[in-house]
């Protein structure tokens, strides 16, 4: 096995970095390979960059005012010319992708993104990408130099490596792309009230739940059980009932918990691509055919508005 | 405006089925138009109504994407024209190929304004082929756009969602957006829509049509399987539903998820 020899790493998230180093490691198993990183931001970011334990930092120390951060790629685009890396790794991020598309179309390649697993062979590199809203996974070989992927968040650990040597800090003039668009203002969104992500236990809502008053019922079982609440896609992009962080599924979250309750969900694929990786599953659904019953531990077949009370207060005194 | 929604067309996810050996295989799928790329062609269609112009709906793929139901439903919700390009070698393509092919498509149209495209494929789900065509076509490109609006002739004004923050963004055309899922609600056609739709032009093209002459694959496709699922108990709890519920908390204790 020959090692790449040299991988770029790029985010517009400091930590985020720090994972994909961390994945960068996983590729340099024989310690031959140059890890560099891209950080567009200032000294800070650049010496918390430092301390992951990169061998080279490119800096971008300023993006000009009304550009989008995204205009780096035409700045990484030379930087990709002149140091070749073999690997590039990008925050799968909104921002990492768009990246990352603009580069794979000036280099004419396909980016494999969010990916879930991947190994370097003497014949390039393998890498695992999720299908079908998760029904299958595909594994393919990139036939193209360089490698291009993204990697999502809270796949790979950050190293903060003690007295890491100082890394070669170059910094890049930032080049302005000909056609671009006007960033005329920006808002934080309120910070994000759930990590679903984390949650020991869910209880999760579906389109049985008739009306939106009958969330209390819920918030009810979610406190007995000490659960945080999600919800299906439509409960929260079509009737907007509850945020957007608290959906699950292929474009929503993707859940660990040790326990997942679902109320009146019917089980289609782009929702429990979510819940594959929770412990124990369990579903009421007044639908004896629904599809949950197959990918659940336990079901209740019977209507969610008899079996909730009756829940609570078996619940409460266990 | 002349408007292009590129939509793709691919099997139906729900159709898939899995061998016992985790083998999965497409064959009896149905084949429909990805489930990310309907809000597209709403917000191309809505544009179009309100400020003139016409929506031309864009797919590439193997023959398999050129069936009638699926024509008449992509017509029947405000497309005034189809334009397949068809070639077998466009079956599993990946990004490169797929956004090479629709870059020279909209090329050939000519005088395309705005072209949108779903959050990602339904089937492949990458999220690369709407900003790869931006980017080929020269234009400008963004995704995770939530809201569009004509501002002045030749301009745009968009909402952009991130993970953190909000962005309002000037976007010059000619442009190539990425849509959010939840930007509009696709209309159901109506029995009129659904009638004139038959009487819409569609093209089909093949690669030579469009000046390609062939189509290297950037990607080898070595496996597709299904991904190991923890085995699940699928035990249905009967009697009355304080039966079950009993039952139920017995098996969690037992588990020790409770
Ligand atoms: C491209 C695409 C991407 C998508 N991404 C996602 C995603 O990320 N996450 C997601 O969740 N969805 C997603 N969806 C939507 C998904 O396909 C389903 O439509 C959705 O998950 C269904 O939600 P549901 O189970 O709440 O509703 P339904 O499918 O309508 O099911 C409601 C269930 O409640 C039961 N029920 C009704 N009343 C009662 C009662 N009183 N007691 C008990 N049971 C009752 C019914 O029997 C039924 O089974 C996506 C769809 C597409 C096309």
């Amino acid at each position: 096995m020959i090692n790449p020899q040299r991988i770029l790493v790029v985010s517009e998230d400091v930590n985020l970095i720090g994972e994909l180093i961390g994945a960068a490691r996983r590729l340099n198993s024989e310690g031959r390979s140059v890890i560099a990183a891209v950080v567009a931001g200032d000294q800070s970011a650049v010496r918390r960059v430092a301390s992951f334990g990169v061998d080279q930092i490119y800096q971008i120390s300023q993006v000009p005012e009304g550009h989008l951060v995204e205009d780096i790629f035409l700045t990484l685009l030379e930087l990709i010319h002149q140091y070749e890396p073999a690997v590039i790794l990008i925050g799968a991020t909104t921002t990492g992708r768009l990246i990352c598309g603009r580069l794979a179309a000036r280099l004419d390649l396909s980016a494999i993104t969010d990916v879930r697993a991947f190994d370097w062979h003497k014949d390039g590199l393998k890498a695992r990408h999720m299908i079908f809203a998760g029904g299958a996974e595909r594994l393919e070989r990139p036939l193209r130099m360089p490698v291009l992927m993204s990697i999502a968040r809270g796949q790979h650990e950050v190293e903060v490596v003690p007295n890491a040597t100082s890394p070669e800090v170059v910094t890049l003039p930032f080049i302005t792309p000909q056609k671009r668009v006007v960033l005329l203002e920006r808002k934080d969104l309120p910070p994000v009230s759930v990590n679903l992500v984390d949650a020991k236990r869910v209880v999760c809502l579906g389109r049985g739940i008739a009306r939106q008053e009958d969330l209390a019922l819920v918030e009810n079982l979610a406190k007995e059980l000490g659960a945080e609440i999600a919800c299906t896609r439509p409960l929260s992009e079509g009737l907007g009932w509850l945020p957007r962080e608290r959906y699950i599924g292929i474009s929503g979250a993707h859940i660990r918990s040790d326990l997942y309750i679902g109320l009146g969900v019917s089980g289609q694929v782009q929702h429990t691509v979510g819940i594959t990786d929770a412990k124990v599953i369990v579903a009421v659904n007044r639908d004896p055919d629904a599809p949950i019953f197959k990918q659940a531990d336990y079901g209740i077949a019977a209507d969610l508005y008899q079996v909730l009370p009756a829940l609570i207060q078996a619940i409460q005194t266990v | 405006m002349k408007i292009v929604v590129c939509l793709k067309i691919a099997p139906d996810p729900e159709d898939l089925e899995i061998g016992s050996d985790g083998s999965v295989s497409t064959t009896h799928a149905e084949w429909t138009i990805g489930g990310f790329d309907l809000p597209a062609l709403e917000t191309g269609v809505r544009l179009a109504e309100m400020h003139g112009g016409k929506v031309i709906a864009l797919s590439v793929g193997p023959p398999d994407i050129n069936q009638s139901k699926i024509r008449k439903d992509i017509l029947s919700r405000g497309a005034e024209e189809l334009v397949l390009v068809v070639d077998e070698s466009l079956r599993d393509a990946s990004t490169a190929e797929t956004a090479r092919v629709l870059t020279a498509a909209i090329q050939k149209m000519g005088d395309v304004q705005l072209v949108l495209f779903g959050e990602g494929s339904a089937d492949l789900y990458f999220q690369q082929t709407g900003v790869q065509v931006g980017e080929r076509l020269g234009w400008v490109s963004l995704n995770a756009v939530r809201d569009v609006r004509l501002k002045a002739e030749g301009t745009l004004q968009v909402q952009r969602v991130l993970e953190q923050e909000i962005q309002v963004i000037e976007v010059p055309l000619p442009a190539a957006l990425s849509v959010t899922s939840d930007i509009c609600e696709p209309r159901l056609a109506s029995m009129r829509e659904i009638l004139r739709a038959s009487k819409k032009p569609v093209l089909e093209w093949s690669l030579a049509d469009v000046g390609i002459e062939s189509l290297a694959p950037s990607v080898e496709i070595l496996a597709v399987k299904a991904p190991p699922r923890t085995a699940r108990k699928a035990i249905l709890l009967d009697g009355s539903v304080e039966e079950a519920v009993r039952l139920l908390v017995s098996h969690l204790k037992k588990e020790g998820v409770l």
